[in-house]
């Protein structure tokens, strides 16, 4: 490399941990066998599910738009292959809760045939609005993991001013390499993808991170700079600390600056992205294509070959463990994601999804069960590896004492749950899990509150419509009295009792229409109407 | 200069019928106490406290007449709440009113509702939707549990069912604490 | 100016499955179906079908599609029942169960007991 090594920054914490990665990049990437099924649930992104377009028996082809992003904060879902649309019915999905959801399940017809019109696309004349709404109708979403639709990271505002694209091609959390051997073997197109990235951002600097201990993905994507150089594009390595993969991590560690607590890069005119995502962009520009795919590291002591696969949306785990040789007999527990933000799976039959990383067969060894939880001994050790600047053991304390105003006053939401207080805690204390229990907990309160609240609005304006309705009624009924009053004057009492029923009828039916306008009614002529009704009303 | 004159004096008039007709319609709701006593209650309006509805209920413990540990649907939190708030002593929810029970909401069979509007009138939030001789139907999202609608069924085609957990209402458990944890209560 | 001129109301139908309230403002003086057609509730219900067979109301009252609508207003749309009421009436007496209040007459009780 002919540049000098431009400074680097270290952020708070953080752990050096064995890397795991050797072991599952030693094969190129391959695809698994075509499933026969597909189970594509309607909701692999943060925001709202998408909005099914298909129904069930529609013959799809690969690439079509199975179901459309529904709102802002949503993303469209594209048929992987060809076939047709079997049912569109709850599964079971990669969730830590291990429940169902909505999802299109699709009976491959085995031509993998793709939809007309994807030909290679010109995306030299598109500007930034027409790039954003192409990545939105992609389908792409953050594969780093998070899954939060791009075209909103796209779009930062008209009151932010970016200045620079960062690439996040860190990969740091032990045994996931798909973003290695996505750098390693696609390397031009991730530079073609940042490049359209930056066009939509509007911004000329790109900062790509990896990790020291990628050397091979480093090395090509340095070439594949050095054959279409770009000056405003730099590869940048950066020490192999956990979790530098994470966002706030990574721009300390390129930049030197400082997300704010509860903020977002944006707001110091930085946007990031995984290099997953920019190869999604460049395939989306160029090709057409939307997103179907994505490389998902397969590993563990418990899978017999791992590997990285290229996979398609919706193929159930257990055909990914087929595809690298099945199990061992070592295998223990079946992971989504790595061993240390990953969660378990209960079962190999549900799919991957768009936020899916790597599948992690572990042995008892490589993951050994927990031992005995013991008292917290007030070491600190937490606070010392706590990468948000964080105070862990206080947001133990109160979250296990369920005082939910002091773990948001200790800032429970800056929490990335990358698992570094719990790693180092002598005492073994599920840390991440009770910070995980507040979260939701909160999250779950105000949902309450809110509900709480409808009900109140709701119940308020039903006794204010029964009041209302109570003295339209007694207006009409005054109404009645009134004419019943004028034609008392006459002497004949036997024709006035005729004359009042005749006026009743009369006023009934004029009543219905215009009861509104009745309200001048005198004070004394509604009284003995509405005895009956306050009675009633006034009843606890 | 005259249209803007009498602009605002139109305005002006305006105003204060607004305001005139806003201060008797939300009279009662003026008192700042019985406003922060009631939004610590679940506004279920069950009238399981004794009180036609959460803020009756509110306006008595504010006045004295009625204790903390009248709600059930808010159980043990709403109680403690209140304790916090009024600078009592908090203290178990008193039997009398009911137990403290998981959340559930109302459910129409169909096959059986003959659309006689009772459930929609004893309805305290309006969640039911329907009208005479036609399906009635409760919407999940606004009801609030109070099973005031049960009673007054004459087909008995309301049942009350719990919530099928999504997964926007899924909560990570509260870390267990079984036999192979040393309990570290200071 | 604009509030003056316009009416927050809000327009439901319900399924056991799927219950959807929407908020609108509508001008003054709209009536049943100006609210229905503005909500876009027809686009998301596409069962629903605006015949005369549609049976519509406000908060459980059956109303005309040009009845006027007043602010806070909720728009129902109904579906038909499935059962017969008298024959469920029936089977409820030769079972020997107790037939409630009868209903169908709509008073103003009071939503919350006592």
């Amino acid at each position: 490399m002919s540049r000098s090594d431009p400074p680097l920054w270290r952020f708070h914490g953080g752990l050096k941990l064995s890397g795991h990665k050797s072991e599952s990049t030693g094969l190129p990437v391959t695809e698994p066998p075509l499933p026969q099924r597909l189970i594509l649930p309607l909701q692999q992104h943060i925001g709202r599910p998408a909005e099914p377009c298909v129904s069930v028996g529609t013959r799809v082809l690969k690439g079509q738009l199975l179901a459309a992003a529904d709102g802002y904060i949503s993303a469209s879902l594209h048929a992987p292959t060809s076939g047709l649309v079997e049912s569109i019915e709850m599964r079971p999905i990669p969730h830590p809760s291990g429940l169902s959801a909505p999802s299109v399940v699709l009976r491959s017809d085995g031509e993998d045939q793709w939809i007309d019109g994807l030909t290679d696309q010109d995306s030299a004349p598109l500007d930034a609005i027409a790039l954003r709404h192409r990545v939105r109708a992609a389908g792409i979403v953050g594969l780093g993991g998070a899954a939060f639709p791009a075209a909103v990271k796209l779009n930062p505002g008209p009151q932010r001013i970016l200045e620079q694209l960062i690439l996040n091609g860190a990969e740091c959390e032990p045994y996931i390499s798909c973003d290695d051997m996505l750098m390693r073997e696609r390397a031009a197109d991730i530079l073609s993808g940042a490049g359209l990235l930056c066009r939509a951002l509007g911004v000329a600097r790109c900062l790509i991170g990896i990790e020291d201990n990628k050397p091979e993905a480093l090395a090509a994507l340095e070439a594949a700079l050095a054959a279409s150089p770009n000056p405003g594009v730099e590869v940048r390595r950066v020490p192999t600390i956990y979790p530098t993969g994470g966002e706030k991590q990574l721009i300390r560690v390129l930049t030197g600056k400082e997300v704010p607590a509860h903020g977002i890069p944006a707001e110091i005119g930085i946007v990031c992205h995984n290099v997953g995502t920019a190869l999604a962009v460049h395939e989306a520009m160029t090709l057409g294509r939307p997103l179907i795919s994505r490389y998902i590291t397969v590993t563990g002591q418990g899978v017999a070959t791992p590997r990285n696969l290229e996979v398609r949306f919706g193929t159930p785990v257990s055909e990914l463990v087929a595809a690298c040789g099945g199990y061992t007999e070592r295998a223990d527990r079946l992971i989504i994601g790595g061993p240390m933000m990953g969660f378990a799976l209960a079962t190999d039959e549900v799919p991957v999804v768009k936020g899916s990383n790597c599948i992690l067969v572990a042995s008892n060894q490589e993951l050994p069960q927990p031992g005995p939880v013991m008292p917290c001994i007030r070491c600190g050790a937490c606070t010392e590896v706590c990468p948000a600047g964080l105070l862990p053991q206080q947001l133990y304390w109160y979250a296990r004492a369920r005082d939910f105003d002091k773990v948001q006053d200790y800032s429970v939401f800056d929490c990335i749950e990358c698992g570094c207080c719990a790693t180092v805690c002598p005492s073994r204390i599920p840390l991440v899990q009770y910070y995980r229990y507040a979260k939701t907990a909160i999250w779950a309160q105000e949902r309450e509150k809110e509900k709480a609240d409808l009900a109140r609005q709701r119940h308020q304006f039903r006794l204010e419509r029964q009041d209302r309705e109570k003295n339209e009624r007694a207006a009409r009924m005054s109404k009645k009295r009134a004419a019943l009053e004028v034609s008392d004057t006459g002497s004949d009492s036997k024709k006035a009792a005729i004359e009042a029923a005749l006026a009743r009828a009369r006023a009934k039916k004029a009543g219905v229409r215009s009861d509104a306008s009745s309200t001048a009614a005198p004070e004394s002529a509604r009284i003995p109407e509405t005895a009956d009704d306050r009675a009633r009303t006034e009843k606890p | 200069m005259l249209s803007a004159i009498l602009m605002f004096s139109g305005l002006g008039a305006a105003f204060g019928l607004l305001l005139g007709y806003a201060a008797t319609r939300f009279r009662v709701d003026s008192d700042p106490v019985v406003d922060q006593i009631d939004s610590l209650l679940p506004q279920t309006q069950c009238g399981q406290c004794g009180f036609a509805g959460c803020h009756p209920y509110a306006e008595a413990m504010a006045n004295g007449d009625a204790d903390i540990n009248q709600c059930p649907p808010g159980g043990e939190a709403t109680i403690q709440a209140l304790a916090d708030l009024l600078g009592r002593d908090p203290k178990p929810l008193n039997p009398e009113h009911g137990e403290e029970k998981p959340k559930l909401v109302a459910l129409i069979d169909e096959k059986t509702c003959i659309g006689c509007t009772l459930c929609i009138q004893a309805c305290p939030v309006d969640a039911i939707l329907g009208a005479a001789k036609q399906m009635h139907t409760v919407i999940e999202s606004e009801c609030t549990g109070c099973e005031l609608c049960i009673e007054p069924c004459p087909v008995d085609c309301i049942d009350m069912v719990e919530v099928e957990q999504s997964l926007d209402t899924w909560q990570w458990p509260y870390p267990s604490t079984g036999s192979s944890i040393v309990s570290d209560a200071a | 100016m604009d509030a003056d001129d316009t009416i927050p109301v809000e327009v439901a139908y319900a399924t056991p499955a799927h219950q959807l309230i929407l908020s609108l403002v509508v001008p003054v003086g709209a009536c049943i179906e100006d609210a229905i057609k503005q909500s876009g509730i027809l686009q998301r219900f596409p069962e629903i079908e605006m015949d005369h067979a549609l049976r519509v109301g406000v908060f459980g009252k059956l109303a005309k599609l040009n009845s006027p609508l007043r602010a806070g207003d909720r728009v129902e749309i109904y579906r038909p029942l499935i059962a017969d009421p008298k024959e469920v009436r029936r089977q409820r007496a030769a079972e020997g169960k107790r037939m409630g209040k009868g209903g169908g007459k709509s008073g103003s009780q009071e939503g919350v007991s006592g």
